[in-house]
């Protein structure tokens, strides 16, 4: 959780990275690593920075100040990138060329070996074994988009690295995705993907970085996020409405806020909030409990309150936003 | 080195595989016929000579074929090639590229080699169908005999105007890499194109004039390469990715 100093090993490590495009300070000082078999996750609105990040990632843009590295090297150097695979906000793939051309020419710069064997694999996988020989062209967007999933993997990388792979694609194909996404992860693969879909970061990732304005808002692990964010709580249901006199006593014996809507109490507490002493608190004082909800914030809510607080913050003078001057 | 022929296979393939350039090449051959109607021009006026005088003359013309022609084409040709780079950028498959371990400097030279060598497939082409419709067809059932170019001119064709194309070429290049409006890159070619022209047009009308004789017509070719290479090399040290990226829409 908390934003120390990673560990040498870590599949990708940034540090205090500043970055200036046409004078506007697009990335202020984003430090952070993603652990090898981490499926990392970097969230924040359009504009936060996450496709600057991606690029300075890939040696495409160079940092005015900070460090990274990416599999414990500098990806500036060509050959560091020797051991990445990335998919970009563009595709990248070639029109005119068949899907399986397009795969072999990577297959080429990557130096794979055997790579008609593994084409044929990556494209299995991808499932367009039957289509490789159409041109490019001839693809739906969903379609591209595995084939370029299909490329990113090709010589097999240790670390991935997708810059919104699920974006314009419709429900079937997010899942197509997002199942290649799950097959990598279980075979090892280190994954950093950026993307607006919370839900889906949600259920892939198990680390996230949130980006706002440049800077860092949020960062670590997903579970504890959640669980360390404030708001924990339940819904407790009772069979009559709760006695004002027990509620009081509720709010101050066991220090979290209670408030009775009809027949059902919500209560709610910091990050140490539990339950059952709550419900045997209840229990004791003689109410009869019909059904108890958990609620515990999703990452859709962090992410309202954190881009509301961020919002607050550059308009107070406090941080500078997205669009914060020199 | 097997990136750097990675990039030109592909380019070739990609080039083989669009549908325009099946338009382009038979357009370039007819382009060519021009070459052909002045020479039968030419020999009109000399058909009744001895056969010394037709083959002196028409060596000269050839001579002067070996010069222009693959020259001629290699030029409109590479024009036709950086227009795939700015394809290449505009859809942003270029960025994808850079993020490979292939250095910059390699896509850069991988990109140049690749219009330079279907330039020059072009050019040699139209230029041995000119060399068989002129020697073979014309010339030899009149004097019986073959005759081929200078030693210069041939070394011109298969080793200078391929330098020289390819300097250019790099140059035509580096500005499409590094600018926003590929317009800045034709400019910059129709600029080198002029240079070169105006060169190689100067030579033929002052060499003779100064009594040196038109087989030192390669210097020109030494010069525009060193001259033209000194400026690519100055490039080279200024390319970097983010340049790239940076002057790419999107
Ligand atoms: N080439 C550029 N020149 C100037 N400013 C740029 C350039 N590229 C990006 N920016 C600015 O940098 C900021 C971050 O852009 P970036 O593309 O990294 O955002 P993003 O998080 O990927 O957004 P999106 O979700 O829309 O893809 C934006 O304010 C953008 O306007
Ligand atoms: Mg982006």
């Amino acid at each position: 959780m908390a934003m120390g100093p990673a560990s040498a090993s870590s599949a990708i490590r940034l540090e205090g990275i500043h970055k200036h495009l046409s004078g506007r300070h697009v990335l202020d000082g984003v430090g952070f690593a993603v652990e090898q078999g981490d499926i990392f996750g970097c969230l924040g609105p359009n504009g936060a920075g996450k496709t600057t990040t991606i690029r300075i990632m890939l040696g495409l843009l160079r940092a005015d100040a900070g460090t990274v590295t990416v599999t414990g090297r500098d990806p500036a150097e060509d050959a560091a990138r020797a051991r990445v695979g990335f998919l970009l906000e563009a595709d990248g793939l070639y029109d005119d060329l068949s899907a399986w051309d397009n795969l072999d020419y990577y297959a080429r710069l990557y130096g794979v070996r055997d790579p008609g064997g593994r084409i044929a694999e990556v494209l299995d996988g991808a499932g367009l074994a039957d289509r490789g020989r159409d041109k490019v062209s001839a693809y739906s967007k969903g379609m591209r988009q595995r084939l370029a999933i299909a490329r990113a993997v090709l010589h097999s990388p240790d670390v991935l690295i997708l810059d919104e792979p699920t974006a314009g694609l419709d429900p079937g194909g997010q899942v197509e995705v997002r199942r290649m996404l799950q097959d990598l992860r279980e075979r090892g693969t280190t994954v950093f993907l950026s993307s607006h879909n919370l839900d889906e970061m949600q259920r892939l990732c198990n680390r996230i970085v949130l980006i706002h304005g440049g800077r860092i808002r949020l960062y670590g692990d997903l579970e504890s996020l959640a669980a360390g964010s404030g708001r924990r709580g339940a819904v407790i249901e009772t069979s009559a409405p709760v006695p004002d006199e027990v509620l009081a006593a509720l709010r101050q014996e066991a220090g979290v806020s209670a408030d009775r809507d009809g027949a059902a109490v919500t209560v709610s507490g910091g990050a140490s909030f539990e339950v059952p002493p709550v419900v045997a608190f209840l229990v004791q004082k003689g109410i009869r409990i019909e059904q108890v909800t958990k609620q515990q914030d999703s990452l859709e809510d962090l992410y309202v309150r954190i881009e509301a607080e961020a919002r607050a913050g550059a308009a107070a003078g406090g941080a500078p936003g997205a669009g914060g001057r020199r | 080195m097997t990136n750097l022929w990675a990039i030109i296979r592909k380019d070739l393939l990609e080039i083989f595989r669009a549908r325009g350039t099946y338009f382009y090449i038979p357009g370039m051959f007819l382009m060519s016929t021009f070459f052909f109607f002045s020479y039968f021009a030419l020999y009109g006026q000399i058909a009744n000579e001895k056969p010394d005088v037709i083959l002196a003359t028409t060596r000269v013309f050839l001579n002067g074929m070996g010069y222009m022609l693959p020259m001629l084409y290699a030029l409109f040709a590479c024009n036709l090639s950086s227009a795939g780079l700015v394809f290449e950028k505009q859809k942003r498959s270029l960025e994808s590229l850079m993020a490979t371990p292939v250095s910059i400097r390699r896509i850069w030279i991988g990109k140049s080699l690749s219009a330079t060598l279907s330039a020059l497939a072009i050019a040699y082409g139209a230029s041995i169908v000119a060399y068989c419709v002129i020697a073979l067809a014309e010339v030899y059932p009149k004097v019986h005999k073959a005759i081929a170019p200078h030693g210069l001119a041939f070394l011109t064709a298969l080793v200078l105007v391929p330098l020289t194309i390819f300097t250019i070429s790099l140059l035509v290049s580096y500005i499409q890499l590094v600018t926003r409006n590929p317009r800045m890159g034709n400019l910059v070619y129709g600029l080198l194109l002029l240079v070169s022209w105006g060169a190689l047009f100067l030579a033929s009308f002052y060499l003779p004039a100064l009594g040196i004789s038109v087989d030192y017509y390669p210097l020109i070719f030494v010069g525009l390469i060193v001259v033209f290479g000194t400026v690519a090399y100055l490039c080279s040290r200024a390319l970097t990715k983010e340049k790239v990226v940076l002057s790419s829409k999107g």
